[in-house]
């Protein structure tokens, strides 16, 4: 006995950060991560603060100051810091309000993609013969469509609209979830860890979820980060063809949209709102690249 | 005059500031037609030498020694073109997993023939003839069959044998055997470390075998280097190391093995394992884990004692004691 | 007499796609095999890797059915069992594995893993799981702030402890060890294997040992089955097996075990070639192609296992054989 009390002992007080800290440890070393970061966490606060911060209302029209360039611009005035567009309405306070309904339509269709696309790819990886192949059949369908195409058939039968423009975008990002788990699923449920979790008595749900799924997590948050890009240009697309968010509400996609007609006379009401929407999707690849980097275990060193 | 000679070998990772030394001042010979086998645990740096000797690890590591003589020529002071005539040629490697040391997408005949092309320049009828003569060597039935076979079609035995083709291909005069049989079954282990003794001989190679089993070297090798922790810790020849080990890590090792403590219920053990990268003790290496630790040993580092063709590092070698 | 475990001629097959159009093939994974083991003692399973070790090991910790046979856990047969009280046979059964690094979930802290299988089955509360963990953690020699930890921070050696710790945390009848020290170094098996001996004296647990490392096994077994493709080839006691070994199988298995010591080193006897492919076996006696005794009839006829002095073996000729 005493021989095995003081085996373990030597192993000298290595202290071992946090996994928080490790998480952080990976994802501050990308530099590209950080600057992304630091740039949704200000969008996010903008899109928070917006009633606050936002120098008009989004729909009031000012009509005699219509296509005010920005301020440095000539004839720009600092009353509209980023201009007015051809209404009339400023800007700046279109793209702070603008940011809520992006990051809103983001973060929805993700988790409305993510939580249906986790359970079936769990059930199809648990149940193979039962579920797996007609639930990836499925998917193949969706995924033999063309993804814009297919949100537009969704939009076109359900109506246009901030909702219907969420749902159509997470089924059609369904199928990546989908695959990503049930691939994952089915690595982890060959470890012997799982066969322990058996043979401790585990039920079928708490294999699912508390045993296989966290380790299936770390690619998960990765693609929802980047999907979650994708889904504000689809918004954005699906706005511009004049079937997400309906007017007056400030969209990125939309003002874009509405703008095309003055690109020639003014370039301000095109490009600013283009160039968040660049920002945005860029700073969130960015973030999904840093998260990778510290959540995938195949590019962290032996411990 | 050796095939092989590495005086004050040492490998350092990690960055300038905080390196980390996966060996340390290791002197080894080897003789023509020898089988020298070194032991030790993982993380010892048994095989961190080897790949230091090939050039394996070139952008990695920094390799530090006074020499690395291979068959007169110092490999550390030759151009890295120069290293890698010898390398693959004269010096060939085996590695512990089988299936990952063949290429999936190539046939067998297709692999063994790029080698021999690329180091002999063999060509056309003669180098099938060749190859097929080396699958032949390593005893695989159905030669001439196996050559178009791929090597997700060969069990780890036929892949191993396979791998010994390749690596005998171009004759060398030594060959580093790392971990050759640990993936393989009991039977299939006799089998392969019969054929890698006799090839041994007949083409009267150097074989440096690398393992943690200290009874397969007890076999089949004449000399023994124990490592432990990046640093020989004894050197001696085979039967007399068993016999009589100088060094208390020799000894622990030994004594661990159930065959030693047969009709016990319990297992003699070293306490403890190997230290990690950044907790190495000032003193000797072994001193926390040593049962016969002194004050000495807690302060100071010793060096390796060389007497005649044994050496033992160590301030406080067992001297009279016999192993059970 | 009462066994703690008693296999009655398990058998367990699986059907293998062969592609599209060849249909499926079926590989007799563990082709009858029975044997008993008491409370507090040791059977090794021995065999190379294909020989229906680890399908054993699948059927003995109840997650597989077989696909015919029994299985009787203190006298109860798991086919017949109902679900709850299957559910109570599993915790009597509990199984340690051979990698340590694929053992542990990667993402649970070391306390919770241990305490989960607690959390399952029993009606303990937080803080009597925790105690409960914490004195299994001291037992296998594991500190307490090891609790918060996660699996990566530790050692090969030391994640075997942890795997060994919560293997015995419902303290169960069986435990079913596959391989459990041929990943760790020899000095690191010297203390698991310490440990293993321990915890059978404390809780006279039962162990169903497989190995390949016949050294190890002639350290812990009270009793050896040597399998074949299948099939058990010989069962007996560790001294009859290891003394005066009968079938060419288990000769040849110890023969090639290399030794340190020369005095202790057997004339090698050779075998030729390798494992048959489970899917096409050889006619008659399974070892037949390989086996430097076999005459015809072993190429016919499938030897039965029987009792042959003081062991059963599964040989034709093992009366003639016998040294």
């Amino acid at each position: 006995m005493t021989q095995t009390q003081n085996a373990a002992p030597d192993e000298a007080a290595v202290v071992y950060p946090s996994p928080f800290k490790e998480f952080w440890q990976g994802f501050s070393h990308n530099k590209g991560a950080v600057v992304g970061l630091a740039f949704m966490t200000l969008i996010l606060l903008a899109a928070i603060l917006a009633p606050w911060i936002a120098p008009y209302s989004p729909i009031e029209q000012y009509r005699d100051h219509m296509l005010v360039p920005p301020v440095w611009s000539d004839g720009g005035t600092s009353q509209f810091l980023l201009g007015t567009d051809e209404a009339g309405r400023d800007i700046l306070s279109r793209l702070i309000w603008g940011a809520r309904q992006s990051l809103f339509i983001g973060l929805s269709s993700v988790l409305m993609a993510l939580i249906p696309g986790v359970v079936g790819g769990l059930l199809s990886a648990f149940f193979p013969k039962l579920l797996g192949s007609s639930i990836m059949r499925l998917m193949d369908v969706l995924m033999a469509l063309p993804s814009l195409l297919l949100a537009v058939a969704i939009v076109a039968i359900l109506g246009p609209g901030l909702i219907n423009s969420i749902i159509a975008i997470s089924v059609v990002s369904l199928p990546a979830y989908v695959r990503l788990t049930r691939a994952s699923a089915m690595t982890e449920l060959n470890r012997d860890y799982v066969t322990a979790a058996r043979v401790s008595g585990a039920g079928l749900l708490r294999l699912m979820f508390v045993t296989v799924l966290p380790n299936c997590l770390a690619p998960l948050i990765v693609h929802a980060t980047m999907s979650f890009s994708s889904a504000i240009i689809d918004a954005a697309a699906l706005g511009f063809l004049g079937l997400g968010v309906q007017p007056p509400t400030p969209e990125w996609g939309m003002m874009l949209a509405s703008a095309r007609d003055y690109i020639e006379r003014a370039w301000w009401v095109v490009s600013l709102p283009g160039l968040t929407i660049l920002l945005s999707v860029l700073a969130i690849n960015l973030m999904g690249d840093g998260l990778r980097d510290a959540l995938d275990p195949k590019l962290k060193r032996a411990a | 005059m050796s095939l092989l000679e590495i005086s004050n070998l040492s490998v350092q990772f990690g960055s300038e500031a905080r390196p980390f030394n996966a060996v340390e001042g290791l002197d080894l010979s080897v003789d023509q037609g020898e089988v020298v086998g070194i032991v030790g645990e993982s993380g010892s740096g048994k095989s961190v030498t080897m790949m230091a000797m090939m050039g394996l690890l070139e952008g990695q590591g920094r390799i530090v020694a006074d020499q690395l003589r291979f068959d007169g020529k110092d490999l550390l002071k030759i151009s890295a073109r120069d290293r890698r005539k010898i390398i693959g040629k004269d010096i060939s490697m085996i590695f512990q997993d089988p299936m990952t040391a063949l290429n999936p997408s190539y046939t067998v005949g297709y692999q063994i023939m790029e080698v021999l092309k690329e180091h002999q320049g063999l060509r056309g009828a003669a180098l099938k003839q060749r190859a097929l003569e080396l699958m032949e060597m390593v005893e695989i039935p159905a030669a001439a069959q196996r050559l178009s076979s791929y090597p997700h079609q060969l069990s780890g035995g036929m892949s191993q044998r396979v791998a010994i083709a390749m690596a005998i291909a171009c004759k060398p005069k030594l060959l580093i055997a790392d971990e050759p049989t640990t993936a393989l079954d009991v039977t299939i282990q006799a089998q392969i470390m019969e054929l890698l003794v006799s090839l041994q001989k007949s083409q009267n190679m150097a074989l440096i075998l690398i393992t943690h089993d200290l009874a397969v070297v007890a076999e089949v090798a004449q000399r023994l280097a124990v490592m432990y922790a990046g640093q020989v810790a004894e050197l001696g020849a085979v039967p007399d190391i068993f016999r009589r080990p100088f060094h208390p890590y020799t000894e622990a090792l030994l004594s661990s093995i159930p065959e030693h403590s047969k009709g016990a219920r319990r297992l003699n053990t070293l306490p403890g394992i190997v230290p990690g990268h950044y907790d190495r003790p000032v003193g000797c290496l072994l001193s926390p884990r040593c049962p016969y630790v002194q004050e000495r040993c807690r302060l100071e580092r010793p060096a390796l004692t060389v007497d005649g063709a044994s050496g033992v590092r160590c301030h406080f070698p067992l001297s009279a004691k016999e192993v059970k | 007499m009462n066994h703690v475990l008693e296999a009655r001629d398990l058998t367990r097959y699986y059907d293998v796609s062969q592609g599209f159009f060849k249909g499926n093939a079926t590989v007799k994974a563990l082709n009858g095999v029975s044997f008993t083991l008491d409370a507090g003692k040791t059977l090794a399973v021995v065999g190379e890797s294909g020989c229906g070790k680890s399908t054993l090991a699948r059927q003995l910790t109840l997650i597989e059915p077989p696909t015919s046979g029994a299985l009787l856990l203190e006298g109860t047969d798991a086919a017949k069992a109902g679900k709850s009280e299957l559910q109570a046979m599993r915790t009597k059964v509990q199984m340690v594995f051979q990698n340590p690094y694929a053992s542990l979930n990667p993402r649970q802290k070391i306390g919770d893993q241990l305490a989960e299988p607690l959390l399952i089955n029993t009606r303990m509360s937080a803080s009597e799981r925790k105690d409960a963990v914490l004195s299994m953690m001291q037992r296998v020699g594991l500190r307490p702030e090891h609790y918060f930890r996660y699996p990566h921070m530790f050692s090969g050696g030391q994640r075997q402890r942890i795997a060994i710790a919560r293997a015995m945390m419902l303290q169960p009848r069986i435990v079913v060890a596959d391989e459990p020290t041929s990943a760790l170094d020899v000095s690191i098996q010297a203390q698991v294997l310490n440990l293993f001996m321990d915890l059978q004296d404390e809780f006279n647990t039962a162990y169903l040992f497989i190995s390949h490392n016949l050294a190890v096994v002639e350290h812990v077994a009270d009793d050896v089955m040597v399998m074949y493709l299948g099939r058990a080839v010989e069962i007996g006691s560790k001294d009859t097996i290891y003394n005066r070994p009968l079938h060419p199988y288990t000769r040849a298995l110890l023969s090639a075990t290399p030794s340190i010591h020369p005095e202790n080193r057997a004339i090698k006897i050779k075998i030729e070639g390798e494992l048959p492919s489970p899917l096409n076996p050889p006619s008659g006696c399974a070892f037949h192609k390989r086996c430097p005794h076999a005459q015809e009839r072993c190429t016919r006829e499938e030897p039965q296992l029987r009792t042959v002095d003081a062991q059963r073996v599964a040989c034709h000729r093992a009366e003639e054989l016998r040294p």
